[in-house]
């Protein structure tokens, strides 16, 4: 038996960071990757879609966004759909109610699938400590337990105790809250992992994201990288670049780009050029090599301190004097020699 | 630290040649083309080095413009002294690069590495940019101008450029922040930013306020969602209990139908009391009816037999009385006795000579009166039925007419006659008695209308015909009442059996067929009646079994009607809240574009602010510079300056001051009066004081020399003599090296 895990679709999320056609995008995308689990489930003979919290973004979850996953659910009858809540929809009403949508509670629940029992309960204060105690498995059974929240050496509200979760009898733990996969083993017999989020939503949720298949009769579990568009954040060191154009060359050369990828490059260094329009000068030349790219341009201005150290104009004043003002950061105080500079020589800002 | 001695091995177009520097002066008096600024390059070079030669820099550098002509070694030796020391400096350049450039310093002949790479800030204390403004100076250098500021003079000099302006700085700073932010009007960047994100935060609240409000809205939702379940299942319920309701009806109707077959079948069974006819009977019956009907229509064939025209007209005629057999028959007698006398009449000749018949004018009269007569008697004789003494006096009247039109017919063979003939008398009384029997059976015949005008043959001829006529009629309308009694008797008859026959059943009425109708019915549901009770009953029970009709619903039929039309208005309030729902959600989704608007916004304000605040600080920075520049070279500068203002003195005879804005002022006839009096030439020895002045409080370390290439060119002869010996003086703290290219400007 195969069954597929995975969590944290926040669907009806709020999208920032990026233009509207670019956040309706990936809203949409947190719509069409849960339709797509679903015909990757169906096309691979999976029956069980275990989804370990935080279907919805909200408590109150949108008419839509809850009609269309009820809709899938209720339109997908022979496929179960688990479903536990987490802390971002732990309070959202369960309306709905269809035969292949299994809910959880407070307390214990349990349904079985031949030898595979999938144990889930949604955490609230009046039960974060005690579930580690009051979990009971069938050793016998190839036993998933299904929780939300954030892996920790102690125990509370939307924490999960791994230590207290050994020698239970858990073959696989199946955990959401973290957007991001991973995995390891828990005990001898059981492993724990994390599916992430289906989606990135922003620059915080980085990288390849989709869901984990479970074989339970091998007992080996699959990330399944599935998101349609990822999302990148990487810096490049631009110092020594002459120009703008050079700069392009060296953000192309290091980032290898994909189409549909979202992007965002910082740029570091020390510059020896006026890069006041830099950014927006690397997003037109980088437009083409992805769906969409911002670039933050963090990079300092190269000013030589010493070599005003010697000189006594009005110049060389001027720089000592900033320089040596411990109120400023090194950012500000090299913009402001930059402005003075340029001021004095009467050249525009 | 004094110059001592260099050596050039090759440096521009200088090549192997050795100088040697005085303590004090050196004066070179050399034509132009000499080299002074190659040897002054040379000097520097020797102490700062050469900058790499750059192939995309627009200036022509030094080490590019000083490399040798001829090539060979580029550079040479510089030996001075310092600190009671002896250094000197070996440099050789490469061509481009300074990677290739070697430096040697030895101090006291030995090689030493105490001056650090950059020698000439080690020895002078300040860079190579402003030990190059400082050391070297020309004519235009001592040209400084009485009215340039103090800002202009001390940057100019420091910086060695003429495009240091510090307040157009400033301006400019200003400028850009105001682009930030102003005061006053707030048409800058920061206040648009900030509007934008006030417009932003409402924008967000609304959109805020609409996604709260609808917690509410999908509760009420849900609740009209369970509204609805509710009203179905009470729909569901009333329709269900409407059809128990609707066959226990059914079972009542035919536990009633049961009760009325009984009822009917004791009605039956009342009616036939006296037995159930047989079917002969009701066949005598049907038979009798039929008879019935038939006489009924046969008398009214014969009651509404229409007499014929002539009939009608004889019935008028013969109204008052049918002549009888012996009238019509004396009146024959009459009849016959004229037509004798008028045959008589005939054969008697009536002249006793021929006689000719003359019409006369009265003819036409005698026709008219006979016609009147005939037509007035006619009509009186018609109206007589009408109105019986109408009648007769138009009848007499018509009478008259024609006596009359007689007479005049008569009087007009008369009058022939009388004219043309004489009368035979046997005729006469032929003629007479013909006339008196016309008369006779005229007056038979005038009381009953006939009278046609064609004589009393035709007209006694028509009555006797008429009367025959006449009272075949009668006979026959006899013979019609006489048929028309026998067969109201029989069909009473019939009738009195008929009715007899029905009041046995309880049926009464002359409606026989109905009656007949009605008992062949009963006939037959009596003869039916006595299953109809038990099978009604089957029926009832049966139908109470398979509906499973158990109790009884309490009250009346729900009105399904009512509650789909409360269901449909509940349905349509679910359907209208669905889209305002989605409306505001879409309205709430604007939240998210709202706020990411927001955070460019902010985002650009800080910037903005940032930028603003980095500008202002600029701009403090640079005031705050020059100030430092002002309180660090001011007065140190000024008390330099009337150090020399004696020295100048003696040299121009003037007595010259500073203020604190580095002006220049001297005593003339015991006033202060502006430098602009002075003459170029006292200006270039004041500019020259000014400039040691500064440059003795600039270097920190050693006092450097100073390269004067031919300043006082504008001196006359007797200024330039009081002016070397100014020099010679200031050469006591300072080694001047001193360039003329004429020997009256020499040292």
């Amino acid at each position: 038996m195969k069954f597929i895990h995975c969590a944290d679709i926040h669907l009806g999320s709020r999208i920032s960071s990026f233009p509207k056609e670019i956040s309706d995008g990936i809203k949409l995308d947190l719509l069409n990757t849960f339709k797509r689990i679903v015909a990757y489930a169906k096309s691979n003979g999976i029956k069980v879609i275990a989804l370990s919290g935080d279907v919805f973004d909200s408590d109150k979850p949108f008419k839509k966004d809850k009609d269309f996953f009820f809709s899938v659910v209720k339109n997908n009858p022979d496929i179960d759909f688990l479903y536990l809540r987490g802390n971002h929809d732990i309070l959202s009403s369960g309306e709905a109610e269809f035969p292949n949508l299994k809910r959880f509670t407070d307390e214990w629940t349990s349904f079985s699938y031949g030898d595979a029992v999938f144990s889930g309960i949604e955490m609230n204060r009046g039960n974060c400590t005690s579930l580690y105690s009051t979990l009971s498995l069938n050793k016998d059974k190839y036993n998933i337990v299904m929780l939300h929240g954030q892996t920790a050496n102690s125990v509370g509200k939307d924490m999960i105790n791994l230590s207290k979760l050994r020698g239970k009898n858990i073959d696989y733990l199946a955990l959401g809250h973290v957007h991001e996969y991973s995995s390891g083993a828990l005990d001898e017999r059981g492993v724990w992992a994390y599916s992430g989020s289906l989606s990135g939503r922003g620059f915080d949720e980085v990288g390849q994201k989709g869901f984990i298949v479970c074989d339970v009769s091998a007992r080996t579990h699959t990330f399944i990288p599935f998101a349609e568009r990822v999302i990148y954040e990487t810096a490049v060191d631009i110092s020594d670049i002459a120009d703008a154009y050079s700069a392009y060359l060296k953000v192309k050369g290091e980032v290898a780009f994909e189409k549909g990828g979202i992007y965002r490059v910082n740029l570091t260094g020390e510059v020896n050029f006026e890069a006041e329009s830099l950014s927006e000068d690397l997003e037109k030349y980088l437009a083409h090599e992805c769906l969409y790219i911002g670039v933050k341009d963090r990079t300092r201005k190269k000013i030589d301190i010493t070599a005003y150290e010697g000189d006594l104009s009005l110049r060389g004043e001027f720089v000592r004097s900033v320089y040596a003002d411990g109120g400023l950061s090194e950012e500000d105080k090299l913009k402001i020699i930059s402005y003075g500079l340029k001021a004095l020589k009467g050249e525009g800002l | 630290m004094k110059l001592l001695s260099l050596h050039i091995e090759n440096y521009g177009k200088i090549s192997k040649r050795d100088f040697t520097f005085n303590d004090k002066i050196t004066s070179l008096c050399e034509e132009n083309g000499f080299g002074k600024t190659t040897l002054a390059s040379f000097i520097k070079a020797m102490f700062y080095g050469l900058d790499p030669y750059r192939a995309n820099s627009k200036e022509f550098s030094e080490r590019q413009h000083f490399y040798p002509f001829g090539g060979g070694a580029f550079g040479g030796n510089l030996t001075f002294s310092m600190n009671g020391k002896t250094y000197k400096i070996e440099r050789f350049f490469g061509e481009k690069s300074d990677t290739q450039d070697e430096v040697k310093v030895y101090c006291n002949g030995t090689l030493t590495g105490e001056l650090g790479a950059d020698i000439g800030k080690a020895v002078f204390g300040i860079d190579r940019q402003s030990f190059e403004r400082t050391a070297y100076i020309t004519a235009a250098d001592t040209e400084i101008s009485s009215t340039t500021g103090i800002n202009a003079k001390l940057n100019n000099f420091l910086d060695g450029t003429e495009d240091i302006d510090l307040d157009r700085a400033v301006k400019v700073l200003e400028a850009e922040s105001k682009r930030y932010k102003k005061s006053r009007t707030g048409n800058d960047l920061i206040t648009a930013e900030k509007t934008a994100i006030e417009k932003l935060d409402y924008d967000i609240t609304n959109a805020k306020n609409t996604e709260a409000a609808l917690v509410e809205k999908n509760k009420r939702y849900e609740a009209l969602g369970e509204e609805i379940s509710a009203l179905e299942a009470r729909v569901t319920s009333a329709q269900t209990r409407n059809v128990v309701l609707r066959d226990w009806e059914y079972y009542d109707k035919l536990l009633k139908r049961a009760e009325e077959a009984k009822a009917d079948e004791a009605k039956l069974a009342e009616a036939f009391a006296a037995g159930v006819p047989e079917e002969a009977e009701l066949a005598e019956a049907e038979k009798n009816i039929n008879l019935v009907s038939s006489l009924e229509a046969e008398i009214k064939v014969l009651e509404n037999r229409a007499p014929d025209e002539r009939s009608l007209k004889l019935r008028q005629k013969f109204s008052v009385r049918v002549p009888d057999e012996s009238e019509l028959n004396a009146a024959g007698e009459k009849l016959e006795a004229y037509k004798a006398a008028e045959r008589k009449y005939e054969d008697t000749p009536a002249f006793v000579a021929e006689v000719q018949t003359k019409l006369k004018p009265k003819t036409k009269y005698a026709i008219i009166a006979l016609a009147a007569g005939v037509l007035i008697a006619a009509g009186g004789v018609a109206i007589i039925f009408v109105n019986t003494i109408v009648g007769a006096i138009l009848t007499v009247l018509g009478g008259i007419a024609l006596v009359a039109g007689g007479f005049l017919w008569l009087d007009k063979k008369n009058l022939s006659d009388s004219v043309i003939q004489s009368e035979n008398p046997e005729k006469q009384r032929a003629r007479k008695q013909a006339d008196e029997l016309s008369d006779a059976v005229k007056a038979f015949l005038l009381p009953y209308g006939y009278a046609s005008g064609n004589g009393i043959i035709f007209d006694f001829a028509k009555i006797r015909e008429d009367i025959i006529y006449f009272k075949n009629i009668l006979e026959e309308e006899q013979k019609t009442a006489a048929a028309i009694s026998e067969k109201t008797a029989q069909k009473s008859n019939c009738t009195r059996d008929i009715s007899g026959f029905f009041a046995k059943f309880g049926l009464y009425g002359d409606n026989f067929l109905g009656n007949l109708s009605r008992l062949r019915s009963g006939i037959t549901a009596y003869k039916a009646s006595g299953g109809e009770v038990s099978r009604s009953i089957a029926e009832a029970e049966k139908f109470k079994a398979e509906k499973n009709l158990v109790a009884r619903p309490e009250g009346s039929a729900e009105d399904i009607g009512g509650l789909n039309a409360e269901l449909n208005r509940l349905r349509g309030q679910r359907s209208d809240l669905y889209r305002d729902i989605c409306e505001d959600e879409r309205t709430s989704e604007q939240c998210e574009i709202f706020e990411n608007e927001k955070a460019s916004h902010a985002e650009k304000l800080e910037e903005y602010k940032k930028k603003y605040e980095l500008l202002t600080a600029t701009a403090a920075f640079l005031k705050q510079a020059e100030q430092n520049l002002k309180d660090k070279y001011v007065k140190p500068v000024k008390d330099e300056f009337v150090r020399y203002s004696e020295l100048i003195e003696r040299a121009l005879g003037e007595k010259v001051e500073m203020n604190k804005d580095f002006e220049i002022s001297f005593e003339r006839d015991g006033k202060l009066r502006p430098d602009g009096h002075l003459s170029a030439g006292q200006r270039s020895i004041c500019a020259l004081c000014f400039r040691l002045a500064l440059i003795k409080n600039m270097y920190s370390t050693q006092p450097p020399f100073l390269i004067l290439d031919d300043p006082f060119v504008h001196l006359d002869g007797v200024h330039l003599e009081k002016v070397k010996s100014v020099i010679e003086e200031l050469s006591a703290d300072m080694q001047i090296i001193y360039f003329s290219c004429h020997e009256s400007r020499a040292l």
